[in-house]
């Protein structure tokens, strides 16, 4: 696994935050307060300890994150949330500023010199539980949630577009059920059809000419015995219609070396029969 | 002394809490009960009993009650034995390496040899159409419906992997259901067999199958890939699967590959989804209003397949020259339950004309019904997916 570097925290940014909370995500307190989410959106595990969370850009080292806590080092594409409930000595992920819960606020991530600002959101006044968010976890567009997601991806799929669209416009499934089965006739007619013509095109080009316009002999036929004949009018039988097929079967010839010793010997192995 | 007893006492009743007997619920003796039947019917009637027997076993090894304290023991308990195994019916491997071995399994020379019978499986799969319809009629949604009706295909393996992707929530009931009714296919396609032919259909002789090249064999499993998935590429985990292990079979170059995934790779699988199946009908999952509607639907799919399959093949005669008629009693075998629906045509068949011998003549229709299921699943999967 890939360590910090500290140009990779650069990639870390706000992803989710919900000022007003009534009657959501709760804390390892079991209070609730205004939460944060910041998303590590590079492919590799950064370590955002010592990096500074501000509500005010006069005090960007407002909240410094401590360093050591093995929490604070976000996995590749994954998150993390801090509790804005002005208690930091609750923990590492609970900063030492509120939000304001009327008005908008403006949140600040600034690098480990306090200095260099890495990203920053400016929050609309929202009704209570709901969040602001990056609609696509790191990307640049911003949306409102109903349906909040502290800790995971703000994308999130709760319908198919496609059953929902057959539910609306195919109640009955007339339209589906014809569809599928115009499919299935189709391309079981299309491999019937190819295996119709190639059937016969392949015995055209396989025919061969008769055995009788080839075949001459000398030998008369009131010579030949009656079983030897039909073995091979039955043999022609098969190579004109080519229904031999390739035979399974493998005979393996390997030769067994085995070193004489009387113990191996037959001759021993056998029973004298007892002489009268 | 008497503290010691006193624990031994209390551990012995923590021990009691544990037991089957303390946890058991009505709904765990009714899926014992159902479990015990199906054992019944595989060993006394021979339904199906490669099926039946691991399905019916898996039921009771589902049904034992116990505590849930997160010892790993059930099915749905993550990281537990069967939850593991239970991955291949759950993430949808199974049934395509089931069908591998159907596939180095099946001879398709009848079909190769009459092709025109590939459209009897194709009618036949009107069944999972029609039970689609009916199952958005009774509140289902479309993904639900899909899954629910691909049971008319008669095809567990495709079953299982389509609903594994619509509706996993119904998989369990979906399974036990079109294992049960494929168990079924004598009782339930004879008499609608009779009712749906004349006297005079069910003694129609069919010209005798032609000696299909091995040439012809070899190129079956290629262009049926090709023009197949090219069409529904959806359906390529089976349809892929099913031609390959053909291929495997007919090349003549592959008989230890073929051997391998006819035999110990197809009973290995068989065995491990008949169980995990059974065991998937836990009562507290099992037992709801929409596990029996989907038992109610999966029957109506079935005799909807069977009765579009015999009645596709008397209008399909109106269009035939009478030498090459063909007998309608093989129009059930479009559904592809293979090959036990391709023996009730011949049963049939020979109760009306001893010397009629149907059999070879359904398989055609009877392995088309595999490739033709195996393309509606992956129509479904491609509309609603």
């Amino acid at each position: 696994m890939s360590t910090t570097l500290s140009a990779q925290v650069t990639r870390t940014c706000f992803n989710e935050i919900l000022v007003n909370n009534k009657t959501n995500f709760i804390d390892d307190y079991a209070q609730r307060s205004s939460w944060i989410e910041l998303f590590n959106a590079s492919f590799n595990v950064v370590d955002i300890g010592g990096c500074f969370l501000s509500n005010d850009p006069n005090n960007p080292t407002m909240y410094m994150i401590p360093k050591g806590d093995v929490l604070t080092k976000i996995q590749k594409r994954q998150h993390v949330v801090f509790f804005a409930d002005g208690h930091a000595s609750k923990g590492n992920f609970h900063l030492n500023f509120t939000l304001d819960t009327a008005g908008t606020n403006t949140l600040y991530f600034y690098n480990t010199d306090g200095k260099t600002l890495i990203d920053s959101v400016t929050i609309p006044v929202l009704e209570a539980d709901l969040s602001y968010g990056r609609l696509i976890d790191g990307e640049a567009n911003w949306g409102v949630f109903t349906r909040v997601t502290p800790s995971t991806n703000n994308l999130t799929l709760d319908s198919n577009e496609k059953v929902d669209k057959f539910a609306l416009n195919d109640p009955d499934g007339v339209g589906m059920s014809l569809s599928a089965v115009a499919v299935v006739f189709s391309v079981l007619l299309l491999l019937s059809l190819f295996f119709y013509w190639f059937a016969v095109a392949f015995r055209k080009a396989t025919t061969k000419p008769k055995m009788r316009d080839v075949v001459h002999s000398n030998i008369p036929a009131e010579g030949i015995p009656g079983e030897v004949i039909a073995a091979i009018s039955a043999a022609i039988y098969e190579m004109e219609n080519d229904v031999h097929d390739i035979e399974n079967t493998i005979i393996t010839i390997e030769r067994t070396r085995r070193t004489y010793s009387p113990w191996s010997s037959k001759i021993y192995g056998l029973r004298k029969l007892p002489r009268k | 002394m008497s503290d010691f007893i006193r624990f031994l006492g209390e551990n012995l009743q923590e021990f009691l809490t544990y037991t089957g007997f303390a946890n058991a619920t009505s709904g765990h003796l009714v899926m014992i009960l159902i479990g015990l039947v199906f054992i019944f019917l595989a060993i006394r009637f021979e339904f199906e009993p490669m099926l039946l027997i691991p399905i019916g076993f898996g039921m009771l090894i589902g049904n034992i009650p116990f505590k849930e304290v997160g010892l790993q023991l059930g099915i749905y308990e993550q990281g537990s034995v069967l939850n593991i195994l239970y991955q291949g019916v759950m993430q949808g491997w199974y049934p395509p390496l089931i069908f591998l071995g159907i596939g180095a399994m099946t001879d398709f020379s009848a079909l190769i040899s009459n092709p025109k019978l590939m459209l009897i499986g194709a009618a036949a799969q009107i069944g999972i159409f029609g039970a689609y319809a009916i199952a958005l009629q009774m509140g289902f949604d479309p993904s639900q419906a899909a899954a629910i009706g691909i049971i008319g295909g008669a095809d567990g393996p495709t079953a299982i992997f389509l609903s594994s992707k619509l509706a996993p929530n119904l998989m369990g009931a979906i399974a036990v259901s079109a294992y049960s009714y494929m168990a079924l296919v004598p009782v339930i396609q004879a008499p609608i067999m009779r009712l749906l032919t004349t006297k005079k259909e069910r003694v129609i002789r069919m010209k005798a199958p032609r000696v299909v090249s091995s040439t012809e064999k070899i190129i079956f499993p290629i262009a049926g890939l090709l023009l197949t998935t090219f069409v529904v590429p959806s359906g390529l985990p089976l349809l892929g699967m099913l031609f390959f292990g053909n291929l495997l079979k007919e090349s003549g170059v592959t008989r230890r590959l073929a051997e391998t995934a006819r035999g110990p790779l197809i009973d290995t699988i068989t065995i491990l989804l008949g169980l995990t199946v059974g065991a998937s009908t836990q009562a507290t999952q099992f037992l709801t209003v929409d596990s029996i509607k989907i038992f109610g639907l999966g029957a109506l799919s079935f005799v909807i397949a069977t009765m579009a399959g015999i009645l596709f093949v008397k209008v399909f005669n109106l269009f035939l020259s009478k030498e090459n008629k063909i007998n309608p009693l093989i129009g059930n075998a479009g559904v592809s339950a293979v090959p036990d629906s391709a023996r009730i045509s011949q049963v049939v068949g020979l109760e009306y004309d001893p010397k009629n011998y149907l059999l070879m003549h359904a398989m055609g229709p009877n392995v088309a019904g595999v490739i033709g299921s195996a393309v509606a699943a992956g129509i479904l999967l491609g509309f609603l997916g």
